[in-house]
């Protein structure tokens, strides 16, 4: 196995839940589809590495939480 | 057929093409066949006890309704009840009964290998409603029996629930309206709600409980985390089924009732079994605790029927001890609330955690009655419950790796945004993505595991 994919794969991940955030902050339904392809490309990787299904899981949580309620849609609601 | 498997995703989709393309004269047709061939999955012969609880329902309905003295009525609705009851003692309780009158006289009882018929506690509930509700004159008897074979076993509902009434659900199955882009964003939201629940939350929640509660003798720590996470593990597994059978329904353009709303927030045992399970405690509501005089015949007999419902809603909810003790102790908590006119506050922020508190910290306790095997377990529980306690075994043996309880841990922190996902509010498009992410991963978890398994109330 490549000694770089851990760390692709791990940098992936991270890119998910920065751009869950950012299309959350920002109301973007690209940037989440763009969020779900990073995920997707970091789940192959995974996938190769032999990872556990929960430590997918895992990332597949935190980038949830950070896609949480649009922050617009929460001040328009206050 | 159970709603956690892809089989039934498929035949879900398959059904409401079919539905679509289908005449609306048909659709009532379509729609029985499908929930036929859904129950005859689990079991092809005991598809026949629920055409029999159909056709004697159905019936003394009709009798019910052309019955011209009062007497003639009773009689046909007691027929009615006591062919559902009957059916109920000898496929849930023969053994349990058997058992009970052995140890009372010092005997043995040979258990007989009687298999429950899927979701019989919930159609038998329902089609005794239906015959009450005609024999009050709330509703007509359904001339074709067809249309009525839909009402008891229409898929979505038919195995666990919500427990509807046919004045809700036989108009709406009639109409055979078409789903529209609202009852279809509404039925995705759902089911990707329920799905949440179940395969991120219950099932990861459940490998602990099994764990502990299959020790001899666990830590105290161990058992109140056990407890803890039992309680969102029957929370979750339950209120994800309801939502998944409202989903369903919802993209076939019916909507069922809600079953839960928020239960755990409760700030008293009654207000927790308003919240809890709703379309079963409205009907003990409206059919037990009612016309035993409810609230309007003075304290004691208030208090009668208050302990006469939670323990006839505990021995619904399983034959055995336990469940008794459970719905007894309910019973009891209810019964004193009502005493202290114990009410919940608006105000007052101490006095409401305060309140709030002592009823998690009740139903918290009631839930070991619930999950334990037998009584003589419950008790061996409470006692090392109540034994001092040691954190780092008591973690060790519910045997969750840091993966697990973080999953654990951020799946429950969903919970909020699962409650505006049912209740149709706007989530956000990177939410909804990679809540669908979380269940299949949740799902792909649970096979490579072998955890996880059958919605609990399906044992009922």
């Amino acid at each position: 196995m490549a000694y770089w994919l851990p760390w692709v794969t791990w940098a992936l991940v991270g890119a998910s839940l920065a751009l869950s955030a950012l299309s959350a902050r920002r109301g973007s339904g690209r940037l989440a589809l763009s969020a779900g392809g990073c995920f997707a490309a970091a789940a192959c990787g995974a996938l190769m590495l032999d990872w556990p299904w929960e430590l997918l899981l895992l990332c597949a949580l935190l980038a949830l939480t950070c896609a949480r309620v649009p922050r617009k849609e929460r001040r328009s609601e206050l | 057929m159970s709603f956690d498997t892809p089989v039934y995703l498929v035949f879900l989709l398959l059904t409401v093409l079919v539905h679509r393309r289908c005449p609306q004269n048909w659709r009532w047709a379509l729609l029985l066949g499908c929930s036929l061939v859904f129950y005859a999955c689990w079991s092809p012969a005991l598809t026949l006890v629920i055409l029999g609880v159909v056709a004697l329902t159905w019936v003394c309905a009709l009798r019910v309704e052309r019955s011209r003295s009062a007497l003639a009525r009773r009689l046909w609705l007691l027929a009615a009840v006591l062919g559902c009851v009957g059916l109920l003692v000898w496929f849930k309780y023969f053994n349990f009964l058997g058992e009970t009158f052995a140890f009372l006289t010092g005997g043995q009882w040979k258990r007989l290998n009687i298999l429950l018929p899927v979701g019989c506690s919930f159609y038998t509930f329902q089609a005794m409603a239906y015959v009450a509700d005609v024999s009050r004159g709330r509703l007509r008897a359904v001339r074709n029996p067809g249309h009525y074979a839909l009402f008891v076993c229409f898929f979505p509902q038919l195995v666990a629930g919500p427990i509807e009434r046919a004045e809700d659900l036989l108009p709406q199955l009639l109409s055979a309206k078409d789903a529209d882009r609202e009852d279809v964003d509404a039925g995705l939201r759902l089911l990707l709600s329920g799905y949440f629940r179940k395969l991120v939350i219950a099932d990861m929640a459940a490998t602990a409980v099994d764990r502990v509660f299959a020790l001899a003798a666990p830590d105290g720590s161990a058992v109140a985390l056990a407890v803890v996470l039992f309680s969102m593990q029957i929370y979750c597994d339950f209120a994800g089924y309801s939502e998944i059978a409202q989903g369903s329904a919802r993209l076939l353009g019916v909507r069922l009732r809600r079953n839960f709303d928020r239960p755990y927030l409760a700030q008293t045992v009654r207000a927790f079994w308003r919240r809890w399970h709703i379309s079963l405690s409205r009907w003990f509501t409206d059919y037990v605790y009612i016309p035993l005089g409810g609230s309007r015949r003075g304290l004691a007999r208030q208090l009668l029927a208050i302990l006469a419902v939670f323990l006839l809603s505990g021995l619904w909810h399983g034959a055995d001890w336990t469940y008794v003790l459970w719905g007894l102790w309910h019973g009891l908590l209810c019964s004193a609330e009502v005493l202290l006119h114990r009410r919940e506050v608006e105000t007052g922020g101490m006095r409401r955690a305060l309140q709030w508190l002592l009823t998690a910290l009740a139903v918290l306790i009631s839930w070991l009655w619930f999950r334990a095997e037998s009584v003589a377990q419950a008790g061996q529980l409470l006692r090392c419950l109540l034994s001092p306690w040691h954190m780092g075994a008591g973690w060790q043996q519910t045997g969750l790796s840091l993966t697990q309880a973080a999953c654990l841990a951020l799946g429950l922190c969903q919970l909020p945004l699962l409650h505006r996902l049912s209740e149709g509010k706007r989530c956000g498009a990177a939410a909804a993505l990679f809540l669908a992410a979380a269940c299949a991963l949740g799902w792909l978890a649970r096979s490579a595991g072998n955890v996880g398994g059958a919605f609990i109330y399906f044992q009922f």
